[in-house]
């Protein structure tokens, strides 16, 4: 009896202007028929570049050094395009991360999964067939993973449905060859929470009813946990541990898998409840922020609106963290945006430091932003590129102070100082930086002028668990020695336990739900929020551990 | 001690230009793999050497100038005139390397001018929207469905011909082309997260456009710029040829040629050497283009 799928020693190398780099090094693992195989890893350790590599789909300047990888006695090593044609799709399939820009968005859905089918049946020799034979098949694949009216899903196209709506799509795609090995690269990140746990739910099930051999990649270990039983921790390139994935979880050998299983911030610990619960009962002396019947409708054309944020009230109390919650599209980002009136308000009044932001004329405008300030969702794209990070973090103090160059400099110094980065970092550029230095230097650029008031927008989503636990931390420490005041919107659940005094629920535009973390995610009084923190737990590290347990 | 605490304030120019001195490195590095744009380099140096040493390097400079040589008249190419002599005696060799000059410089005013027009204009219709860029756009179209050259052609012929009139005449039927490139990448680039960033720490308008969105829109502009100098010195030929542009004896080079055709094909060399003249600096300049737009393309910014 042969391993599926046998991969030894095996390393790759790349050449880059700046030399060699080894993004595989002496790769060993084996999977049997059935196995379900996690990857854990942060970006950049070659996790990706691994299962490419399986798939053949592997970065084009790469060269194989050594070892072997075999697929079921196929050497996957020194494949020709007619080999792989009979491999890739059919017997290895796999699904990315971002479900909408692996579909083509000007064709039916429909006849995207019966290209699929035809080619694969092209490929084993077989007659095409029709195709209204084929979209019969497509539609049966779609039943498979729980797509509700497949018919009409058939005809429509991606823009018209839901992210995980997409991601079963793909699945079912990846699933049309009836393959041996399903590779899952991130299927959830670009996810919310909610959907998330429903499609690794699917991909569980699946993997059960059809035998598959699942191997499933993520940042995030605790996604891992709920599908896989065996996993194996990258690290530049190298497997660092590997072997149950109880046993990786509960007794982490390696440094590094520990530091991985401590940034996942804590779901349900009581201990952190009590230290959060202490810390809201500080003082206040009234509100810093107050915001009343504030809405938001958005032009979609044909004369039609879209409410994006609807009668919505709430005080942020000076030197607090607030939350926002919610899914992609309950209105959370709109909000944040409104406050620094980068988007004008439709109704309502946004009242700071007891002055009315929404009367402002455009130099009240600019002089009230000193005080609030927005970090962003994506760090790698709130940098120019072209601007150098002592010039960014030193454009809100040419901006709006009139200090001479060298006192700016010095102000650049400490403020690098301050968000723990190197002085020399001022001389270098942001694609030289990682997502969570960038970040660092985004916070470093709104705290600049001393504001009072910090609107985060999905600050770490965008980051690593490891690196967003650092951010976080740091986020804290800057928010109690600077007084600061944060507006904290984020669609996790965990984060927002772990930072936040108070919290809003937001759905559709409207707060559901409003009150202390804690009170909310002990006892929620809406189905929604119980739904939001349910499937929040699933993916947390006890859930993860229970469930390997009872596995 | 003071030494040192000079040294850890400020540190060597190497490290506070690490991150240029990589990507300059890294430019090079991607102009030398490609053999053609190495080529183009090489005859835009080649060129623009000539044009700044020209009158001291070229064998007989006075020649340039409209010298006559009545006894030398129409000698074909030999050890004194390389590239034969014209129907005045003067060389052509020297009039080809004294016209260098001329003709670059045309083809840099052109360019420059068109591009500190459209520059501004696709900018501003960028990052406005509505009014302002339906009127700028639309009026790029009208300029842009008129044949250029024929356009120019007017122009001259209603200013009277002539250089000056020449370069003023391209100059205004070339920017709409930096109008177009300027605003579809000022589209995408103001939404960008830094612009709203940047907005959202107090900058104003002009301060993003200079700051942000100028910057992030040059490298294109800077591919077209070279790509089209070529371009706008072989349509100043070609004025010079049908006698609007310089008028001889100028020593430029479709001037040169109009001249020269009247005395084709016995005495080929006539017309035959400025015509290469031409021919080698559009190529030169295009394949450096083509090199400059590898370098700029954002797939190889994060190697």
């Amino acid at each position: 009896m042969t391993s599926i799928l046998d991969v030894q020693d095996f390393s790759l190398d790349i050449d880059t202007f700046d030399g060699t780099l080894h993004v595989l090094r002496d790769i060993s693992l084996t999977l049997e028929r059935g196995d379900k195989f996690g990857i854990v890893g942060e970006s950049g350790s070659g996790k990706s570049v691994l299962v490419r590599t399986m798939l053949g789909i592997g970065p084009s300047n790469a060269r194989h050094v050594g070892g072997t990888m075999s697929f079921d006695g196929i050497d996957l090593t020194c494949l020709d395009a007619k080999g792989w044609r009979k491999v890739r799709g059919v017997r290895i399939s796999m699904i990315f991360q971002d479900p909408m820009t692996y579909l083509n968005p000007l064709v039916a859905i429909g006849t995207q999964i019966s290209d699929v089918i035809a080619a694969h049946r092209k490929a084993a020799g077989e007659d095409t067939g029709s195709k209204a034979e084929r979209l019969k098949v497509a539609a049966s694949l779609l039943t498979q993973v729980d797509i509700p009216d497949p018919e009409r899903v058939l005809k429509q196209y991606a823009f018209q449905l839901s992210g995980g709506m997409r991601q079963r799509v793909l699945i079912s795609m990846a699933l049309a060859g009836q393959p041996d090995i399903l590779i899952a690269d991130e299927p959830t990140t670009a996810l919310d929470v909610t959907v998330q746990a429903q499609v690794l739910d699917l991909i569980n099930e699946l993997a059960e009813r059809l035998n598959l051999t699942v191997i499933f990649i993520s940042h995030d270990i605790g996604a891992v946990a709920t599908v896989a039983t065996r996993c194996a921790v990258m690290r530049q390139g190298e497997i660092v541990e590997q072997g149950d994935i109880l046993d990786v979880l509960s007794a982490p050998k390696h440094s590094y898998t520990r530091e991985l299983l401590d940034a996942i911030p804590e779901f349900g610990s009581s201990e952190q409840a009590a230290e959060t619960g202490a810390a809201s009962e500080a003082p206040t002396d009234g509100p810093i922020l107050s915001i009343k019947d504030l809405s938001k409708q958005f032009d979609i054309g044909g004369g039609k609106t879209v409410d994006a944020v609807k009668n919505v009230s709430f005080d942020v109390q000076q030197n607090e963290i607030l939350g926002i919650v919610g899914e992609s599209g309950s209105g959370k980002s709109t909000i944040a945006r409104m406050v620094l009136r980068l988007i004008e308000p439709t109704n309502g009044n946004i009242i700071f430091q007891d002055r009315d932001v929404t009367a402002f004329s455009p130099a009240e405008m600019l002089a009230a932003r000193k005080d609030m300030q927005m970090v962003f969702q994506n760090p790698h794209s709130a940098l120019d590129g072209r601007h150098s990070i002592g010039d960014a973090i030193g454009e809100p103090l040419r901006l709006n102070t009139s200090i001479s160059r060298y006192e700016r400099e010095k102000r650049v110094d400490e403020l690098l100082d301050i968000v723990q980065l190197p002085q020399l970092f001022k001389y270098r550029y942001p694609h030289e930086l990682s997502g969570g230095q960038k970040q660092r230097v985004c916070i470093a650029r709104s705290i600049a002028l001393n504001p009072k008031l910090l609107v985060l927008d999905e600050p770490t989503s965008a980051l690593d668990v490891s690196v967003q636990a650092k951010v976080l931390d740091f986020l804290k420490e800057l928010q109690s020695e600077m007084n600061l005041t944060y507006l904290f919107i984020s669609h996790d659940l965990a984060v927002v336990r772990a930072l936040c005094d108070r919290c809003i629920v937001m759905r559709k535009g409207e707060i559901v739900e409003n009150g202390m973390t804690e009170d909310i995610f002990r006892n929620p009084n809406q189905a929604y929020t119980q739904a939001l923190i349910e499937s929040g737990r699933k993916t947390s590290k006890d859930a993860a551990m229970q469930a390997a347990h009872a596995g | 001690m003071s030494q040192q605490d000079t040294s850890l304030e400020r540190p060597g120019f190497r490290e506070r230009h690490a991150s240029q001195i990589r990507m300059w490195r890294l430019y090079i590095h991607t102009l030398r793999k490609s053999f053609t744009s190495m080529l183009g380099l090489v005859i835009v140096a080649f060129f623009l050497f000539l044009a700044a040493f020209g009158p001291q390097i070229a064998p007989y400079p006075e020649d340039a100038a409209g010298a006559i040589h009545m006894s030398q008249r129409l000698m074909p190419p030999s050890a004194e005139h390389w590239f034969g002599t014209d129907e005045m005696g003067a060389d052509i060799l020297s009039r080809i390397i004294v016209g260098a000059r001329i003709s670059l410089w045309i083809g840099l005013l052109i360019t420059g001018i068109a591009a500190l027009i459209g520059v501004p204009l696709g900018i501003i219709a960028g990052y406005r929207g509505g009014w302002t860029r339906a009127v700028i756009m639309r009026l790029t179209d009208l300029f842009l469905s008129v044949p250029g050259l024929v356009l120019a052609l007017a122009i001259v012929a209603s200013l009277g011909p002539g250089i000056t009139n020449c370069v003023i005449a391209l100059a205004l039927v070339w920017w709409p082309g930096y109008v177009r490139l300027v605003e579809a990448k000022t589209l995408s680039v103001k939404e960008e997260l830094f612009v709203e960033s940047a907005r959202s720490i107090g900058a104003k308008t002009p301060w993003i456009l200079w700051h942000h969105i100028l910057p992030n829109c040059l490298s294109p502009v800077i591919v077209k710029i070279s790509l089209d100098i070529g371009m706008a010195i072989l349509a100043a030929a070609s004025l010079g040829f049908i006698g609007l542009g310089a008028r001889p004896p100028s020593p430029e080079w479709g001037a040169m040629i109009s001249v020269a055709r009247s005395y084709m094909p016995d005495w080929w060399w006539y017309s035959f050497f400025p015509g290469m003249a031409i021919f080698l600096t559009v190529l030169g300049f295009n394949l450096l283009g083509d090199g400059l737009r590898d370098i700029f393309d954002p797939r190889s910014r994060d190697r």
